[in-house]
């Protein structure tokens, strides 16, 4: 006889899971593509792409599928429904439902022995309608698993490299990003790259951005102690904005110091030893070596009206000092972009390479601070200094040197960067040169672009910058071979 | 509750019949189903077709091979309700005059209403209160009309003029509206070699009594339609009616109203009866789609963009039944 009860139990139990499965075949591809958005989001740079968000996202799609799985399991079906299925499929002629309906009355009749005959002599294989089909679940498995494919790789790839085009919005970073360091050069407040990210309301899982926000950020960085330190306290040039806030600070510092000192009736004014760490700690950033020996002066020991001379003394070489930074200010006030030495300097393309020059005229092995003072002794004279004054911008790249020397430029090497006139000679280390770098090659427009006199580096900063920002190996490279140069002094 | 002898007695005389017809009928296998359905079912049959085409002689031979009364009535616009149901008439019983009833053709098992269409509305009224009610009442007396019972009318879809056409509430009372349709080469061939030869065309003998068919509708209600079935024959009913969901675009366009459910209720026991004919248990959906149409053609009525645009009930019928799904 037909056991239409255990067929039913079965079909429910298959049926079940089927569903299930079908549900968890939707359920996965639908966290799939959550996840492929997610990871597009990521590409786009809305969050960094992260080892355990791949984690995270992987164990999502997991837990999809078997959260539908589970979901599509649980309802039970419609046993009529079901074997009128089975009877459709099969082409049984609706017996299988039919008996169904006769059971769940009170009573055999005739008519339920028959269908139950008939069955028997030819059992429905219901097996072959309740089974997972491939174009049950084939679709969706296999538009998952291609959508994972694409996660993972949108996850794994590396963001691409920037192009050559900076779009408005780097550049209104780079702008801005150097707008809101110029003011806060005091190596003092130097920071850690964290510190310098966080300031900047970046976090360190930022994603990578592209190589000019890099090289904004370096651009903007403050003043550093690290390598460029190294190169020797007279690269950085007089001009340059942290030079220039050192030496407003110690000129702040002494004169309060002088009045102390000039309010002391005793004649027993000295300083204190934090006053003389703190002088020391200014000394260190003021660029030129002469005026820091002169001033060195100060932490000699010296008490009472020595002690005042000293600072008046002091005081009058940074006037001086800062008199040839506006001179030289004035010199490339009159050498703007738009003026007719500007262009023709800027449409030379042999601008870019080196111009090797001449011992300076005095044969003196000055300091920057040296020549900031032959500047601003002509400051007095812009129209005539400004059209042959040192170029600090790229339309002015082709004057480099022009007023030195009159030498054509050398040949190009790699990154570009300019002799801009030969300091003196150090013991036996050779020649002091002064340098400057022809720019970036991302640079900003020129309406936002700073005089590269006021480039300054952090290496804390960079190479937390480099760690954290997640640049191509192709851009690390280049920002790696980049700062080599500069800390060889050139190629 | 049935038993197992009645169960083989049922299918015993539906074989028999549907032999003893096919030896008067030729071909309109599907006209002489319908009408086996009908009776089984106790419905009535409206029959529509052109003259020639044996549609008297389908009745004749069934009610021969049932060994039922038949009677026919030829529907003529002069033709009054009494002709029908039968009149009380003064009659004198040895000296005493009194009123006795006359009982009229309608007073048969089966009955051959030709050409209905061509009397006047009171007496096509009479004729299917009678239909429906199977009692007829004259004066004050009802008199109690014949079991089985079975009219099979006619109608000519042609000659129009001088008709009466049945109205809609008329139509709803038959059973199954049955198209009689041209024999096929073979069929005709074979129509021509009875009736040319011998003594003509010989009706049946009787192979079943008024209890076997009885009995047969007894057995036709027994027999079993899954639930899904029967929601889906709900839905298909419902399908034509243009303001239902269910109802495909066509149907909301061209259909005014949709079947009744007497339409629902004449499928799911014309399919019964169906499946018995065909010697199986239980209702499967080819039954319902052998009898869906037949069930339904009358009870459609089109609406006048439906008529202008000449679309066939049977057509949208198709498309309800194409679009319906069983699950």
């Amino acid at each position: 006889m037909f056991d239409l009860g255990r067929l039913e139990r079965q079909a429910v139990r298959r049926s079940r899971t089927l569903h299930g499965v079908r549900t968890a075949g939707i359920a996965f591809a639908a966290a799939v593509a959550a996840v492929l958005v997610a990871a597009v989001a990521a590409r786009l740079g809305a969050f960094a792409p992260r080892l355990d968000l791949s984690v995270a996202a992987v164990l999502f799609i997991a837990a999809a599928a078997i959260a539908g799985f589970v979901v599509g399991h649980a309802p039970r079906p419609d046993i009529a429904r079901l074997l009128l299925s089975i009877d459709l499929a099969l082409a049984t002629g609706e017996r299988l439902c039919s008996l169904h309906e006769l059971r769940s009355r009170s009573g055999a009749t005739p008519l339920e022995n028959r269908i139950a005959a008939r069955l028997a002599e030819a059992p429905p294989a219901w097996r072959r309608v309740l089974r997972l089909r491939r174009a049950d679940i084939l679709p969706w498995v296999a538009g998952g698993g291609a959508l994972t494919l694409a996660v993972l790789l949108a996850l794994t790839i590396a963001p691409p490299a920037p192009t050559a085009t900076v779009d408005s919005s780097h550049e209104v970073r780079v702008s801005s990003g150097r707008n809101a360091t110029q003011g806060s050069s005091n190596p003092l407040e130097a920071k850690t790259g964290a510190a310098v990210a966080s300031d900047r309301g970046l976090s360190p899982s930022e994603p990578a951005e592209p190589f000019a926000d890099t090289l904004a950020e370096l651009l903007s960085a403050p003043p550093s102690q690290g390598l460029l330190g190294d190169l020797g306290d007279e690269t950085p040039t007089e001009a340059s904005s942290p030079a220039r806030n050192s030496r407003r600070s110690l000129s702040e510092y002494l004169s309060q110091l002088l009045s102390r000192a000039q309010a002391d009736r005793n004649q027993t004014f000295a300083l204190t030893e934090h006053e003389k760490e703190s002088l020391q700690d200014l000394l260190r950033n003021v660029p030129g070596s002469s005026l820091r020996q002169s001033l060195s002066s100060l932490l000699g020991g010296e008490t009472g009206d020595a002690l005042k001379a000293r600072l008046e003394e002091s005081q009058r070489l940074l006037e001086n000092s800062a008199r040839g930074d506006e001179g030289e200010a004035g010199s490339q006030a009159g050498r703007s972009p738009g003026s007719p030495e500007g262009e023709a300097n800027g449409s030379n393309p042999e601008s870019i390479g080196w111009v090797p020059l001449p011992p300076s005229s005095d044969g003196e092995t000055e300091t920057t601070e040296a020549s900031g003072r032959r500047t601003g002794a002509d400051a007095g004279e812009p129209e005539t200094q400004g059209g042959s004054a040192l170029p600090r911008n790229e339309e002015g790249g082709s004057a480099v040197g022009a007023e030195g020397t009159g030498q054509a430029p050398a040949a190009p090497p790699g990154l570009g960067f300019v002799p801009e006139e030969l300091l003196g000679s150090v013991g036996s280390e050779g020649d002091l040169r002064r340098y400057f770098t022809k720019g970036t090659p991302f640079e900003p427009p020129a309406e936002n672009r700073a005089p590269v006199a006021t480039l300054s580096l952090d290496y804390e900063a960079l190479r937390a910058l480099l760690e954290t920002r997640a640049l191509t190996p192709e851009v690390q490279t280049i920002v790696r071979a980049y700062f080599a140069e500069i800390t060889r002094g050139g190629p | 509750m049935i038993t197992e002898y009645d169960l083989d007695r049922t299918y015993s005389t539906l074989e028999r019949l549907r032999g003893a017809i096919g030896t008067a009928v030729v071909g309109q296998g599907a006209v002489v189903e319908a009408a086996l359905v009908a009776l089984l079912c106790g419905g009535n049959v409206l029959l529509e077709g052109v003259p020639g085409l044996g549609k008297t002689l389908l009745v004749r031979a069934l009610a021969s091979s049932l060994g039922l009364r038949f009677s026919r009535i030829q529907f003529t616009p002069d033709l009054m309700p009494a002709d029908i149901v039968g009149t009380n008439v003064l009659s004198d019983d040895g000296g005493r005059r009194q009123f006795t009833y006359s009982p009229g053709p309608i007073f048969a098992n089966i009955v051959l209403a030709d050409e209905v269409n061509r009397a006047t509305p009171k007496t096509q009224s009479a004729l299917l209160e009678a239909m429906e009610e199977r009692t007829v009442t004259v004066g004050k007396a009802t008199y109690l009309l014949g079991t089985p019972f079975l009219v099979l009318a006619t109608q000519n879809p042609i000659e129009m003029e001088g008709t009466y056409p049945l109205p809609e509430a008329q139509l709803d009372r038959f059973f199954f509206k049955v198209p009689v349709g041209y024999p096929s080469l073979e069929d005709l061939v074979a129509i021509t070699e009875r009736n040319t030869e011998g003594g003509g065309v010989a009706l049946p003998e009787p192979v079943a009594s008024a209890d076997d068919i009885l009995s047969a509708q007894a057995v036709v209600r027994e027999v079993p339609i899954a639930q899904p079935l029967r929601q889906y024959v709900a839905r298909l009913v419902l399908a034509t009616h243009p303001d239902s969901g269910h109802a495909p675009k066509d149907v909301q366009s061209f259909v005014e109203y949709g079947a009744s459910p007497r339409a629902a209720i004449a499928t799911i026991l014309g399919a019964k009866a169906h499946a018995l004919l065909a010697e199986e248990p239980n209702v499967r959906r080819a039954d319902i789609e052998a009898v869906f149409p037949l069930a339904l053609v009358h009870r459609v009525i089109l609406s006048f963009r439906g008529e202008a645009e000449g679309i066939g009930v049977p057509a949208l019928l198709r498309r309800v039944w194409e679009e319906t799904s069983v699950l």
